[in-house]
């Protein structure tokens, strides 16, 4: 029998290796069932000075051992280590792993005018959901051995080089590979790998630079994202920096490939297994899903949505910028600190709140040891999914009847098809440890709340303790047991919100929106700018009758209709909504953290 | 469970890596000792190149451009020197166009019309940055030179390398430094110096010391709104309208806010008074993490050494510094270290450790993850 077969597999390890720590969790068959029953975790050393993926691996088994108080897991024979199996004097019968520890996305761009081709290709790297490190031209004012010394000094992961309509210039495309094959930059991990190098310029030059770059460089070509001045073409460059850098990029921790040794199977990358865990879920639950994973360096979005008896394909997007520790200072920078201390339920300055933040970002491994800090980080938290989700939305949007290509004189003017309904979707699922390890699941609940503004009737819930990368990379060997695991131990129902849709007129301070009535008896009438609990426990469910109190509200059965659903309980319950999502709360002219102290003591959430 | 460290320590095995952007030629011998300052690495580097573009400039055909080129591929030119005349229409007014810059004629197109003048080469050297033994010269671009040296290693710092002598302040730890520290030294003691102690400069200090030309600037502490002028130009401008080119090097070793500089790291700077160092503000927190650092040149060989990559886990006597919450900064020694994770005050379950501060003896508990070695 294979060693992976389903049938004999009882006990397995799996580790996922973040950009920040590297968690370990136990599944086992027992009496009851598939269950989680341990977990650990250890920081990444993908950096220096460690610098080998596996050591924080062996630590993170380590605490494992420790924690079940059962070994071995491994063996450790000099520099490497060996994972103990069943039958060769270890305890588990199987041992997987998936790995997002490269982290965030760092680019160098080049064009051959700063302005013109140099800012398309930022907007396309941006688009891709990377850090731009430099933008570099034959324009600017720096001499070209300092532009060569810095991209080798930079380490971008990938590069994108761009320059001349189609038919147009050449010879100054030609010095900007001549400042590459100057600078021989080096992979920020994975020595002996060529940095991958993505031309979207002059198509005339697409051999010739081929020939002369594909030595040194890990060459690939798309369409010029600007084939001639007025257009531009960003999608073709932006869906390669995104597919090079799943596939590529995030392999190359180092010590990868002594931990490509250790595992049964395939090392899979992180968002990979967390989709294929949200595909297998949403055909269980017949239910469209939005699932987020908001990690240190990264923030990755997955929806898949249910079309009358059919699913979409699952879409997912990383946003390599955005994330809690190693990304939290472009968290700031996209976001603003406004935008941050909108969602505190305290007065703070600007300075006081970027100092704890880049303190954050400077040693990205600590975590919050007050309120202030945690409020700070949920804070953050919200700004860094939301921006998420507009990235999200972006790449999976349809241009309504134009050409793929995007005119430029048209650029601000034209109407997008957004893919994305909010109101469409029934799930939404938290995991990350911002999310998963928030000490009060209401704290998560309103996350997810502020971050993605469902409208009418949704499911919250978050992954418990962090495992769907974990079950992801299982479910590929063993389903059945996977999706056991997932609604025993891991989603952990926080129950449902309820809020208008689509309002277009600004709610008001304590206006009256809507008669509440539960069937379990409770009735109340719901205000502007409130969010009002009702406990229900997980399994339980009841109806709910809304009727609206205002002629332009929709609850879910047209504006002004009466509107009667059924949810269903969790953790938390079920959450009315009607703060008319974040642009109403910021075109408030009052004091919103008096606000934000009322809402979080409405959930439970302590504040100072 | 690894934990991350930040250097204080008065002897310490440190490797640096000397490189040149190009391969060159390479000044010193496996074996051999070098001083701070020594050039060991050279290069030449090709000159930039500058396209006159005649046609498009003149709005002239490239025959016509051609016409009136004067010079010829491989003439020497300096900036201002005539490289194209030709009568205008009705031969009323003459279009001529002059080299913007010194160098060499590489490139006449006539298809194009255009001009390439090649800048001339410039000589790049790398010096060995600290004093110590050449152990590895690597395909004539790189060596490695291996020291016992003092180190200290800050959070964050801006700014490339520089040497000079430590003047260490007398000031206490927690005291904000203000322009009336600065001036009350002899100039002839700060200048080309590496002006260290306190929690903070003031903007005003800092002036003061660019004035004085101070090299570099160590403290425990910056606020993020000063330190985000200094890395978007303003604190430059503010600079240059005080008739200074450039600000020194700067590395703060606690972190960001008003934090006071650890008493080790502080005693240790006393030590160095006056003493040679070298310093380097470039920081990265990722793609091998790249902190700033201040090297002293003299080791204390009263003490054993530490080497700079060692890393080991957390263990009982360790001395830490703590890197959050209420005792942020801090020194510490850990007493305990519980298996089990427990609830800290922001609600948030974690391994903990136990931990005696060095200031008052006082035990507290505090995450692992907010510890670091030093």
């Amino acid at each position: 029998m294979n060693k992976l077969s389903p049938e004999i597999m009882n006990s397995v390890v799996v580790t996922d290796c973040g950009s920040t720590t590297t968690k370990a969790v136990w599944f086992e068959k027992t009496e009851a069932g598939w269950r989680q029953t341990y977990r650990a975790e250890a920081p990444t050393t993908v950096e220096r000075p460690v610098a080998d993926v596996t050591i924080g691996v062996l630590n993170a088994l380590n605490s494992l051992e420790l924690i079940s108080d059962r070994n071995p897991l491994y063996k450790k024979t000099g520099e490497n280590f060996e994972i103990l199996k069943k039958g060769n004097n270890g305890i588990i019968d199987s041992y997987f792993s998936t790995s997002s520890a490269g982290g965030g996305l760092q680019m160098v761009v080049l064009g051959v005018v700063s302005q013109i081709t140099g800012k398309s290709a930022e907007r396309a790297a941006l688009g891709a959901g990377a850090i731009v490190l430099a933008r570099i031209s034959l324009d600017d004012e720096e001499a070209v051995y300092h532009q060569a010394e810095k991209i080798r000094e930079l380490r971008p992961d990938i590069i994108l080089l761009t320059g001349g309509s189609d038919g147009g210039a050449k010879e100054q495309v030609r010095e900007l590979a001549e400042i590459l094959l100057l600078a021989e930059p080096k992979p920020r991990f994975g020595e002996d790998t060529k940095v991958p190098l993505i031309y979207a310029g002059n198509q005339d030059l697409t051999n010739e630079l081929k020939d002369i770059l594909s030595k040194d460089f890990d060459f690939r070509s798309v369409p010029n994202i600007r084939p001639n001045v007025d257009t531009e073409n960003l999608k073709p460059a932006r869906e390669e920096t995104h597919d090079v850098f799943l596939e590529h990029v995030m392999s190359q921790a180092p010590g990868y490939s002594k931990l490509k040794k250790m595992v049964d199977g395939e090392i899979m990358p992180t968002p990979v297994a967390v989709s294929n865990m949200i595909e297998v879920a949403a055909k269980r639950l017949n239910t469209s899903i939005i699932a987020v994973d908001i990690g240190g360096a990264t923030t990755d979005i997955f929806s898949i949505r249910k079309e009358n008896e059919s699913f979409s394909n699952p879409h997912r997007t990383v946003s390599a910028n955005l994330g809690m520790s190693y990304s939290i200072g472009n968290v700031i920078e996209m976001a603003g600190s406004n935008n941050i201390k909108r969602w505190l339920p305290f007065e703070t300055s600007d300075e006081e709140l970027k100092d704890a933040l880049w303190n954050k970002m400077y040693r990205p491994t600590t975590i919050p040891e007050t309120l202030k800090e945690l409020h700070i980080e949920h804070a953050v938290a919200r700004e860094a999914l939301r921006l998420s989700f507009e990235h999200h939305k972006q790449l999976s949007e349809k241009i309504e009847g134009a050409k793929e290509a995007q005119d430029i004189s048209r650029t601000f003017r034209h109407q997008l098809k957004d893919e994305f309904d909010i109101s469409q979707v029934d799930f939404i699922l938290g995991s990350g440890g911002v999310l998963s390890h928030a000490p009060l699941r209401q704290s998560a609940a309103l996350m997810l709340i502020d971050s993605f503004q469902p409208e009418g009737t949704t499911r919250l819930g978050v992954d418990s303790i962090f495992m769907l990368p974990h079950l992801g990379v299982f479910a590929s060997y063993n389903e059945d047991a996977a999706l056991e695991i997932l609604f025993s131990s891991c989603i952990i129902p926080l129950g449902t919100v309820i809020s208008p849709i689509k309002t277009t007129k600004k709610i008001n301070l304590s206006e009256n929106i809507a008669d509440i009535e539960l069937s379990n008896g409770i009735k109340f009438r719901l205000k502007g700018l409130s969010i009002r609990k009702v406990p229900l426990s997980v399994k339980e469910s009841c109806s709910v009758t809304i009727k609206p109190l205002r002629k332009d509200l929709d609850f879910g059965s047209g504006r002004g209709k009466l509107h009667t659903c059924t949810v269903e309980g969790g953790e938390v319950g079920i959450i009315f909504d009607t703060r008319g999502g974040s642009s109403n709360i910021n075109n408030l002219n009052i004091n919103t953290s008096k606000l934000q102290r009322e809402w979080n003591e409405e959930l439970g959430i302590n504040i100072i | 469970m690894y934990a991350p460290k930040l250097i204080t320590h008065a002897n310490v095995q440190i490797e640096r890596e000397r490189t040149l952007p190009i391969k060159g030629k390479v000044h010193v011998e496996e074996g051999a000792q070098v001083q701070a300052g020594d050039k060991v690495l050279s290069t030449e580097l090709k000159g930039d190149l500058t396209i006159i573009r005649i046609a498009e400039k003149l709005g002239i055909s490239p025959g016509e451009a051609e016409k009136g080129v004067l010079i010829n591929k491989g003439d020497i030119v300096q900036k201002n020197h005539l490289l194209f005349k030709k009568k205008g229409l009705f031969g009323l007014f003459e279009e001529t166009l002059f080299s913007p810059c010194d160098g060499i004629i590489e490139f006449i197109i006539p298809e194009s019309g255009h001009i390439g003048i090649r800048s001339a080469p410039e000589e790049l050297f790398v010096n060995s940055y600290i004093p110590g033994r050449v152990t590895s010269i690597i395909n004539n671009r790189k060596i490695i030179i291996s020291s016992n040296v003092g180190l200290i290693q800050g959070v964050f710092g801006i700014g490339g390398e520089i040497s000079g002598k430590i003047f260490s302040l007398s000031v206490k730890r927690d005291e904000i430094v203000d322009a009336h520290h600065i001036n009350n030294i002899p100039k002839d003691k700060l200048s080309g110096s590496i002006l260290c102690g306190g929690m903070s400069f003031t903007e005003e200090a800092f002036i003061a010391a660019s004035i004085l030309n101070v090299l570099g600037i160590v403290c425990g502490s910056f606020q993020s709104n000063f330190i985000s002028e200094m890395q978007n130009g303003i604190f430059n401008q503010k600079l240059k309208n005080k008739g200074c080119s450039k600000p020194p090097v700067l590395m703060i070793t606690e972190g960001f806010g008003q934090l006071p500089i650890s008493e080790r790291a502080d005693k240790l700077i006393k030590s160095q008074h006056l003493k040679n160092a070298s310093m380097s503000g470039k920081t990265q927190i990722r793609a091998g993490a790249i902190r700033p650092e201040i090297i002293f040149h003299e080791a204390d060989k009263s003490i054993s050494p530490i080497h700079e990559n060692k890393s080991d886990p957390p263990k009982e006597g360790e001395v830490v510094r703590i890197v959050r919450g209420k005792h942020f900064g801090e020194i510490a020694t850990i007493s305990k270290l519980p298996k089990d994770p427990v609830k800290l005050n922001s609600g948030v379950e974690a391994r903990v450790v136990e931990v005696i501060l060095e200031a008052d003896s006082k035990k507290i508990i505090l995450a692992m993850a907010n510890i670091e070695n030093v």
